[in-house]
């Protein structure tokens, strides 16, 4: 029993409210409708504070809060005095100071009401939270204020705070993203006053500007554009002379030497008081080049953050057994030999091997498998993967630092630091680009020293000048900056260098089942019951055996909000990979896989009801059977729409997946894909795509799971989904942050509108240098309408890439 | 037009001000983040002192 109806996003977070039982609420005297009481917690605690404007001015959608009950001893160990020293520094001894790092902001809104919240805390003496870092600065009185009361306050909206020791790579990050504005404002600031006295210059050339006042204007000039060049322009000069060294002349060469070369003949035409200046034009290109760059810096940077720092999922705090007392320790205390206590429901804070207990673990963190593993004493466990079940007790054998987790995390900071490949193939053109005007000028020079000595100068200069391959130089960037960043604004972070013209190619687009088409969580289906109990009453008895555990399958259960009481169950126990027995009014219950079970019904022949064959889950008592549930996995919220509008553009959209169940082929009739390849190996999935490749399509792959990390990078261009496993984002060339489906046709047709953009732009730069060459080369252009044609060349492909700041939302 | 021999002076010493000022701003975290402060004005900043005197203050003492 399948249905169509497309779900309802949950009004805090925006997940699909469960098409059974979905959690009502009210706001602003509207009823609305949540996916879970957490989300209803939080939206409750955000509107009574006043806050509820933040609802409508957010531009984007709130996590859902991993734990919805504030629980201030969760917090407590922060208020251990050793630990607060650690974390916070002290200012005076009535204030200290705290950096933290915030997970789940997304737009000014979530940065107000954070700010507030905090502030709201007594004792708090400033909150300022930073929107582009993600991060907290908070001052407060430790007479007055416990730290642990501001953690809870932060988690009692929805968001998760850890403390934060800025590493080296967020100094580098901030000291070179001052330095990139400062350059950039200077920049601005000397382009605009050099410009206003450029416009006297062009006008009385060759007119009745007196020579006094011409020098004038150039000593002004000189003496604005100086600063321009020595501070603006010092990365071009000190990167093309890395290239010069390395021999790899790349672009910066050409824009050194048009910058410098521009300069110094400006310079020596002011000191001769002959010539031409191009103050203007190497202002003008120095701004618009670190413009560029900017926007270039910014987009990588911000990928730096947004992928999720590992570390973060570890908690504070482990649980070191010492002799048989227990002692919270902060986790980069602990050293391999170290026993410690992991309770179910925790993450196991370092890397070690089981020493007494039997349980399941959540290794999706690791593995992209969202079915836990049971693991015995001896087995060895991760850093960051969950304990579901049973408390175990672990011997560490790596310090936190050494940790498979950290190992991966040093994995993504080395791609982070990788330079943005955006502008190589400029670079390569540049290469030859360098030498060929290099030897131009030089037979240009001595063609005209021969024939013509006393203007061999200064036509070789406008040489210079003319081939300078500003416009060339813009072309690609500028395109893809802006689109870089207006798509990042969407919610979609471009991280590889051919996502843009891989886009835009793409013909064939496969999607992965689980985590991409659907959530990727479990949520009862659909139920079937006994004559004797309704549907919630069975709810009501499942809800209540299921709580306290961690199981996805738990997770179904444990938060559905009917309108019957909490039952009260007594001694529950869990049975690793069967199910859960406890006794509720005196009665014994089993929920679980079919044999578990059928084992508590005192009737053995007890026949299991038609209507509840493959089924799944099964809840009975002493007496009999009650009910049966169907957990499914649901999908996304636009899915459907996506599939059809891509449909529509004539993309062949396939459904690839490794489950072997009817399942893929049931999502793919609800969201309407025809060509389904279920039970496929990682290693078939590559398979499949190289065939298609063959065939001369260009394939897009959208995937979550470290399974699918392999076709990620096999495909043409792939995507990861932002709620995906780490791994799978290092392989894709970008990733859909926002997890909303209906974005991906936008990006595609935005990706072919940069396309168009930047083969315009090119096309524009060569045809003007190729037009100016020849006539600069004969004579025929006086060196300042070179600079002119120049400028107006650079600007014309400035303002055809500024024309991808804008993604229509409808295509 | 001698006027220019003080005017353009004058302009290159503003000129040097704004770039003092501008490097002392930037280094003094006023360029920190970007992407906020344009949004600043849509949300009402005086809200928590001027609540509505119908809505019950409780939530005031916080835990």
């Amino acid at each position: 029993m399948t249905q169509e109806i497309e779900p309802i996003p949950c009004f805090h977070c925006g997940l699909p409210v469960p098409r059974l039982y979905p959690v009502t609420g009210k706001s602003n005297q509207a009823d609305v409708l949540y996916c879970c009481i957490g989300c209803r917690a939080v939206a409750e605690t955000i509107e009574e504070s006043g806050f509820g404007q933040y609802y409508r001015l957010r531009s984007g959608q709130a996590d859902k809060p991993a734990d919805p009950v504030a629980d201030t001893n969760r917090y407590i160990g922060f208020d251990q005095i050793d630990v607060l020293e650690d974390i916070s520094s002290e200012l005076s001894p009535n204030s200290r100071e705290i950096f933290l790092s915030i997970e789940g902001i997304h737009c000014a809104a979530c940065v107000w009401l954070l700010e507030r919240q905090i502030n709201r805390v007594t004792g708090v003496q400033e909150a300022t939270v930073n929107l582009s870092s993600h991060r907290a600065r908070v001052r407060w009185n430790p007479n007055k204020a416990k730290l642990s009361t501001i953690f809870s306050a932060i988690q009692a909206i929805g968001y998760k705070a850890h403390p934060f020791q800025p590493q080296q790579e967020e100094a580098l990050f901030k000291r070179e993203e001052k330095q990139a504005i400062l350059r950039l404002g200077i920049a601005a600031i000397g382009m605009a006053q050099v410009m206003m006295y450029a416009i006297p210059l062009y006008l009385g050339a060759g007119q009745e500007i007196t020579e006094q006042y011409r020098d004038l204007l150039r000593w002004a000039s000189l003496l604005i554009t100086t600063p321009v060049v020595f501070i603006s322009a010092r990365p071009f000069f000190s990167s093309a002379w890395r290239d010069l060294k390395s021999l790899r002349p790349g672009m910066d060469v050409p824009v050194s030497l048009a910058v410098g070369g521009a300069y110094l003949a400006s310079i020596w035409a002011t000191l001769s008081h002959q010539g031409e200046v191009y103050f203007d034009s190497v202002s003008m290109f120095t701004f618009l080049l670190l413009l560029s760059r900017y926007v270039e810096m910014k987009a990588r940077h911000s990928a730096g953050r947004s992928e999720q720092s590992l570390h973060r999922i570890l908690p504070d705090f482990a649980l070191k057994l010492v002799d048989t007392n227990i002692i919270e320790t902060p986790i980069k205390n602990l050293k391999p030999g170290d026993r410690i206590l992991i309770k179910s429901g925790e993450m196991v804070p370092a890397d070690g091997s089981i020493e007494s207990g039997i349980s399941q673990l959540n290794e999706a963190a690791m593995t992209g498998e969202f079915y836990p593993i049971t693991k015995k004493t001896g087995d060895t466990v991760l850093a960051g993967t969950g304990n579901i079940e049973n408390p175990i007790e672990v011997l560490v054998t790596h310090t936190v630092a050494e940790s498979r987790l950290n190992l991966i995390e040093q994995l993504l900071e080395q791609a982070q630091h990788q330079k943005p490949k955006i502008a190589q193939l400029a670079d390569q053109v540049a290469g030859y680009f360098v030498s060929g005007v290099l030897l131009l000028a030089v037979l240009v020079y001595s063609y005209w020293k021969v024939h013509q000595p006393e203007s061999a100068f200064w036509i070789t200069l406008s040489v210079l000048v003319v081939t300078c391959p500003c416009a060339l130089s813009l072309a690609t960037p500028t395109a893809i900056t802006t689109a870089v960043h207006a798509l990042r604004k969407r919610g979609f972070l471009i991280t590889g260098e051919q996502a843009l013209s891989g886009l835009a190619a793409t013909t064939d687009i496969v999607f992965d089942k689980t985590g991409t088409l659907t959530i990727g969580e479990l949520t009862v289906g659909s139920i079937e019951t006994t004559v004797e109990y309704s549907r919630s009453d069975a709810l009501q008895i499942a809800r209540a055996l299921e709580q306290g555990s961690a199981h996805p399958i738990a997770n179904a259960f444990k938060d559905l909000s009917l309108e019957l009481p909490h039952l009260n169950c007594t001694e529950r126990t869990h049975k690793t990979g069967l199910g859960i027995e406890a006794k509720i009014a005196e009665k014994k219950y089993r929920i679980g896989g079919e044999s578990y079970v059928r084992e508590v019904i005192k009737n053995n022949h007890t026949q299991l009801p038609e209507s509840f064959l493959s089924m799944g889950i099964y809840l009975a008592n002493e007496s009999g059977f009650i009910a049966s549930f169907k957990l499914d996995d649901q999908l996304r919220a636009a899915a459907k729409n996506t599939i059809n509008t891509l449909k529509a553009d004539n993309f062949n959209v396939f459904l690839v997946s490794g489950d072997s169940s009817d399942t893929p082929y049931k999502i793919a009739e609800q969201v309407g894909i025809k060509q389904v390849f279920s039970s496929m190996l990682p290693e078939q999935k590559v398979q499949f795509v190289t065939k298609q490749q063959d065939k001369g399509k260009r394939v897009l792959m959208l995937g979550d799971g470290i399974n699918d990390a392999p076709v990620l990078s096999a495909s043409d261009v792939s995507i990861a989904m932002g709620s995906g496993t780490n791994l799978a984002k290092t392989h894709a060339d970008a990733v859909l942050l926002s997890n909303d489906l209906t974005v991906i046709p936008l990006v595609i047709a935005h990706a072919q509108k940069t396309q168009r953009v930047i083969q315009q732009n090119i096309g524009w730069a060569i045809l003007y240098n190729l037009t100016a060459l020849p006539l600069a080369a004969s004579g025929f252009l006086e060196p300042y309408m070179a600079a002119i044609g120049m400028s107006v060349s650079s600007l014309i492909v400035v303002g055809n890439g500024y024309r991808l700041t804008r993604i229509p939302s409808q295509i | 037009m001698e006027i220019l021999y003080l005017l353009i002076p004058l302009a290159l010493v503003l000129f040097g001000v704004i770039i003092w000022a501008f490097s002392w701003s930037v280094k003094n975290d006023q360029f920190e983040d970007l992407d906020r402060h344009g949004h600043d004005l849509l949300f009402d900043d005086d809200l928590d002192m001027k609540r509505p005197s119908d809505s019950s203050d409780t939530n005031q003492d916080d835990n």
